[in-house]
């Protein structure tokens, strides 16, 4: 993996806001990468950084080994497809498509090819002279992604592209966009707040919170390893038990002493206040573990939810049943819960 | 007739009913007042137009006599201005060429200083928006008499200009070509009128999503281009609208050639005042005031006739 993009301690301040607060990181070339994060959490911040449309208060941006710093988004190797996607009023599908090539020393027949290309890649073809105001919302979409598309980025920055279609829609476009990236081997670097869309998508998913990077990994490994609660609360749903660190590999808490994955890569103290945290998928109903009563039981086909309330623990566990024997459980029957040992994760907060 | 039967179905459903006659009474002030002070004083100023004045009493019987005697051709030419009118009574027609060019003029003139104006207030100022804005209607908080005078104050044999350059030893004896001229009513007009085009072009301005502008510098614009290929064309509307806004009432102003225009700064209003008034023709300023009108119509017509025109050619262009 070659680092395209490097962000070296990046920060930005609006007035007394710091929006980022010290991010390094580096994208791969060809690589789909994903911000994943709440709204406010600085992840639009620092893709306009990367645009060149705000400038980084502190630490720098290069692309291709050039230091970005100054370069305004018109000299940069950059396209951005926006949330709003800003498709230009006044003009119609082709003129908007065309608009950046103008900026190109392009012949008319070059220019006229390269946006029949781009109408083709996004499935508009035949809509050319139809004008902005007459388009749908994932019509629209796609013409902010042909523009984008049609400069030859080397870098393609969407800012939650699809949060505005509605279900259907957005799963065929998120699966259209996952192709188009593999065909053209162009680098995105994709804001999101809907993490089953990062984890569709991505390579690579950094979470970000509170103008910090919590954690960058493949999907796969954010999910089975986070690095603290947050992200675990973040990706996917996560029981968590408060407990105490009482040896190593132990924990101690209201369940008893159980034998537990330490995540963290910094060893914890014996005595420190952790959560042990259990995806629901891993527990199962069963004749042996933790006693306790079924408190609601919500039946969704291809699996069946259960909270249940067990003895000494504040919250009710979730637990995910795979429903591989069709039958369900009834509310307040008494059920025991277990899990295989490598399931339980030791998480900081 | 669909729209028909909707009505019908409509008026038979009470509550609809009910929320039509409450539309027809909100509307009703309005109309009142369309009707009494614009309709019907319209179709007084029509009918005049075909009356004849006899000394102190109005001839009644219909003529066309005030509009051929304004397009009356004549052998012997007047010139104004390099230009020879064959016309028997040429003072109207001289007058309303005057009139237009010189409203023209100041309409360019408000526009360009009015968008730079609007500009600034709409992309620089980004906080206190509502303070600047007050700040630029202060003007208005006096009458539109007092500031066609200060301008007299400003530009007269004694004003302002002339005594400052005297003090200072440019000039040694008044500047007497300041006041009394076409340029003087030109640049009182380009005052008096400049804040109600920064508005309007302010809120085209203002309208326009900050994110079409990042957008077009993405897609590599110069900030010169940008300005030129997103902002001008989306502010277009509203500018139009706001020269539309002062040309139109400033072809037919009386008041400020009046105070500050002299002689040779009359204009095809103070024609008209003067027909209705000393000369007792009112019949004659009626004609008058239609065929300005027309004109002026006309005029608009075209322009946005072009305008349009020129949109199709600048999109096929591109």
């Amino acid at each position: 993996m070659t680092p395209q993009i490097a962000i070296q301690g990046v920060t930005k301040s609006f007035g007394s806001f710091q929006a980022l607060k010290g991010v390094t990181f580096d994208i791969a070339k060809g690589e789909f990468f994903s911000m994943l994060g709440a709204s406010g959490c600085g992840k639009t911040t620092l893709l306009r950084i990367l645009a060149g449309i705000e400038q980084p208060t502190t630490g720098r941006v290069s692309i291709d080994a050039k230091d970005m710093t100054g370069v305004p988004p018109e000299r940069r190797p950059t396209n951005m497809v926006f949330q709003s996607y800003a498709i230009f009023p006044h003009m119609n599908v082709e003129e908007n498509i065309g608009y950046g090539l103008k900026n190109l020393k392009l012949s008319r027949a070059e220019a006229a090819a390269a946006i029949a290309g781009a109408l083709e890649m996004v499935k508009l073809e035949g809509m050319a002279k139809r004008n902005a105001h007459a388009l749908s919302g994932g019509q629209r979409q796609r013409v902010a992604l042909a523009r984008a598309l049609v400069m030859r980025p080397k870098v393609l920055l969407l800012d939650e592209p699809l949060s505005a279609l509605d279900k259907k829609l957005r799963e065929d476009m998120q699966l259209e966009l996952r192709a188009m990236q593999r065909s053209l081997g162009i680098t995105f670097v994709f804001v999101t707040h809907d993490q089953e869309e990062a984890m569709t998508l991505s390579d690579r998913i950094a979470i970000v919170s509170g103008g910090r990077i919590l954690q960058i990994d493949t999907p796969k490994r954010l999910y089975d390893a986070p690095v603290n609660r947050e992200v675990a609360e973040f990706i996917g749903t996560m029981n968590l038990i408060p407990a105490r660190v009482s040896g190593p590999g132990m924990v101690e808490g209201a369940l008893g002493t159980l034998s537990a994955a330490f995540a963290d890569v910094a060893p914890r103290e014996t005595g420190a206040a952790v959560h042990l945290a259990l995806r629901p998928e891993r527990l199962r109903l069963g004749d042996e573990g933790l006693g306790g009563t079924v408190r609601e039981a919500v039946y969704l086909g291809d699996r069946i939810t259960y909270l249940v309330d067990v003895p000494g623990l504040a919250a009710p566990l979730r637990v995910a049943d795979s429903n591989r024997s069709g039958e369900m459980r009834r509310i307040g029957a008494p059920v025991r819960v277990s899990w295989p040992d490598d399931a339980g994760l030791v998480l900081g907060d | 007739m669909s729209s028909a039967t909707t009505n019908g179905v409509a008026l038979r459903d009470p509550a609809r009913r009910r929320e039509a006659f409450a539309g027809f009474w909100l509307i009703t002030p309005a109309l009142v007042v369309m009707v009494s002070m614009l309709a019907l004083p319209m179709v007084a100023l029509v009918v005049l137009s075909f009356w004849t004045q006899d000394g102190f009493t109005l001839d009644t019987t219909f003529t066309l006599d005030n509009y051929r005697r304004l397009f009356a051709t004549s052998e012997r030419g007047v010139a104004w201005m390099g230009m020879t009118f064959y016309l028997e009574y040429p003072v109207p027609a001289i007058l309303m060429i005057k009139s237009l060019v010189m409203s023209l003029t100041a309409t360019v003139a408000v526009v360009l200083m009015a968008y730079p104006m609007a500009y600034f207030l709409a992309f620089r100022v980004k906080r206190n928006k509502a303070v600047w804005i007050i700040l630029l209607t202060i003007p208005f908080w006096t009458s539109y008499l007092l500031r066609v005078f200060s301008w007299k104050v400003v530009l007269g044999f004694n004003g302002a200009i002339n005594s400052g350059l005297i003090s200072l030893g440019i000039i040694d004896k008044p500047l007497e070509f300041l006041l009394y001229n076409p340029a003087a009513v030109m640049i009182t007009l380009s005052h008096a009128w400049v804040t109600f085009v920064v508005l309007p072009i302010y809120v085209s301005l203002e309208k326009i999503d900050r994110s079409m502008l990042e957008a077009a510098a993405d897609l590599g614009d110069s900030r010169w281009r940008r300005f030129r290929r997103i902002t001008l064309p989306l502010s277009m509307p509203g500018t139009i609208a706001a020269a539309l806004m002062v040309f139109i009432p400033t072809v037919g102003d009386y008041v400020t050639p009046q105070l500050v225009g002299g002689t040779g700064g009359t204009m095809i209003g103070s024609l008209v005042q003067q027909l209705f008034t000393k000369q007792n023709d009112a019949p004659m300023g009626a004609a008058v005031s239609l065929v300005m009108m027309l004109v002026i119509a006309l005029l608009v017509l075209l322009f946005l006739t072009l305008v349009g025109y020129w949109k199709m050619r600048a999109r096929r262009q591109g």
